[in-house]
């Protein structure tokens, strides 16, 4: 990746003045020097990433909380009617440059940004086979977030529990000693609970398809 | 509240891909295109500006995980993230969302705009404007600790010393 030959990577780096209006230790916003509207920031991270799934959780969530107050700035200083976060991935979406950013811009009516959705209907038939197609794919980017940590809290209750019925039935006086045994041990088995069952296992999978479109961008695709 | 079409939905859970805690990832009900898919915040919010930041975060966290669903389920040569806020930005319902749309070329979504070439004066002035407000950028809500945890060490400090009083007085 040519990331001496990047402007926004200079521009990260302050190597290219621009106007800047928040940066920390990840994250420079500066103003859009060709932008859709006064005030257009772009929001840039400071580590070249051509586009957002190249881009670890940390950063995006970081990103995201910057975005948000970036935006609510923009509509308490610029007094406009809304704003609009923008985030192209691929030149087929409108990316331009081969740095991944946000767009943020403050919005008027018949402003001339054309960031309108059209409301479509679509049929039962083609909205299952999407949700046929999606879910899974979804699921496997997204399911160890939640679902492991759930299940294994509920199998671990439950072992506790079928331990514990066993050994009443067994024998009534080493089955109170083992009960103090096990209360013993819950307060250990809590500390272990809090979201330690999510490994980092997942790694985006959709690579080919990615990286073609960051090489495609960064040996300058329109 | 209840007329809001994203809080029914959250309720419905209808071609729901997506929850936890706090957000819930959707097909939309009116897709601009097929695979346009919502990720919202569970509690009613009607502009992404009033959600709090570390459910934000989540959003975009969990809005990056679906765009790179699209691009594996559905081989997208690209995807798109909006957020509107205001109706001026095309918001329509009352409820905050991250779209996602899967792209190609050629797939007649039109979202673009023409840019401007701004004089140094326009934006220094767009600069000083902003600059202000920015000021209070960085620093974030991070999710309040839940209260289960505190409750616990209150009951043993309460019980303790009375115990011990007890077993001294004989």
């Amino acid at each position: 990746m040519p990331e001496d030959q990047c402007i926004f990577c200079h521009i990260a780096q302050g190597a290219i003045p621009a106007k800047k209006v928040f940066e920390d230790d990840k994250v420079i916003a500066v103003l859009d020097i060709n932008p859709a509207v006064s005030g257009h920031i772009l929001l840039l991270p400071k580590e070249h990433v051509a586009v957002m799934p190249q881009m670890k959780d940390e950063l995006v969530t970081h990103i995201g909380m910057v975005a948000k107050q970036l935006s609510a700035a923009l509509i308490r200083s610029m007094k406009v009617e809304g704003t609009s976060i923008f985030v192209a991935n691929g030149a087929a979406a409108g990316q331009r440059a081969p740095h991944f950013m946000l767009h943020i811009m403050p919005r008027v009516k018949s402003d001339g940004v054309k960031l309108d959705l059209p409301e479509g209907k679509i049929d039962e038939k083609t909205t299952s086979l999407v949700f046929s197609k999606l879910a899974p794919a979804a699921g496997k980017q997204l399911g160890f977030e939640v679902k492991p940590g759930n299940e294994a809290k509920k199998e671990e209750t439950q072992e506790l529990q079928e331990q514990k019925n066993t050994q009443e039935v067994k024998d009534g006086k080493t089955a109170n000693l083992e009960k103090e045994k096990l209360q013993k041990q819950e307060p250990a088995r809590k500390f272990i609970q809090p979201d330690s069952v999510s490994p980092k296992k997942e790694i985006p999978k959709a690579k080919g398809a990615l990286d073609d479109i960051a090489d495609f961008l960064t040996s300058g695709g329109t | 509240m209840s007329e809001c079409l994203y809080c029914e939905l959250v309720k419905k859970k209808t071609n729901m891909l997506f929850e936890n805690e706090n957000v819930l990832a959707m097909l939309s009900p009116q897709p601009a295109i097929p695979g346009h898919v919502l990720v919202i915040p569970k509690l009613h919010a009607p502009i992404l500006e009033v959600v709090p930041d570390y459910i934000v975060g989540e959003l975009f966290k969990i809005s990056n995980k679906i765009s790179m669903a699209l691009f594996e389920a559905f081989g997208a040569h690209g995807t798109n993230m909006l957020v509107q806020s205001g109706p001026a930005s095309g918001q329509k319902q009352n409820h905050a969302a991250v779209n996602i749309i899967p792209r190609a070329e050629g797939d007649g979504l039109d979202l673009s705009w023409t840019p401007k070439q701004a004089s140094e004066e326009e934006l220094a002035k767009a600069e000083n404007t902003i600059n202000e407000a920015t000021k209070s950028v960085g620093s974030f809500e991070r999710e309040k600790p839940k209260p289960k945890e505190v409750q616990t060490p209150k009951e043993v400090k309460g019980e303790d010393p009375r115990l011990r009083y007890l077993r001294r007085v004989p």
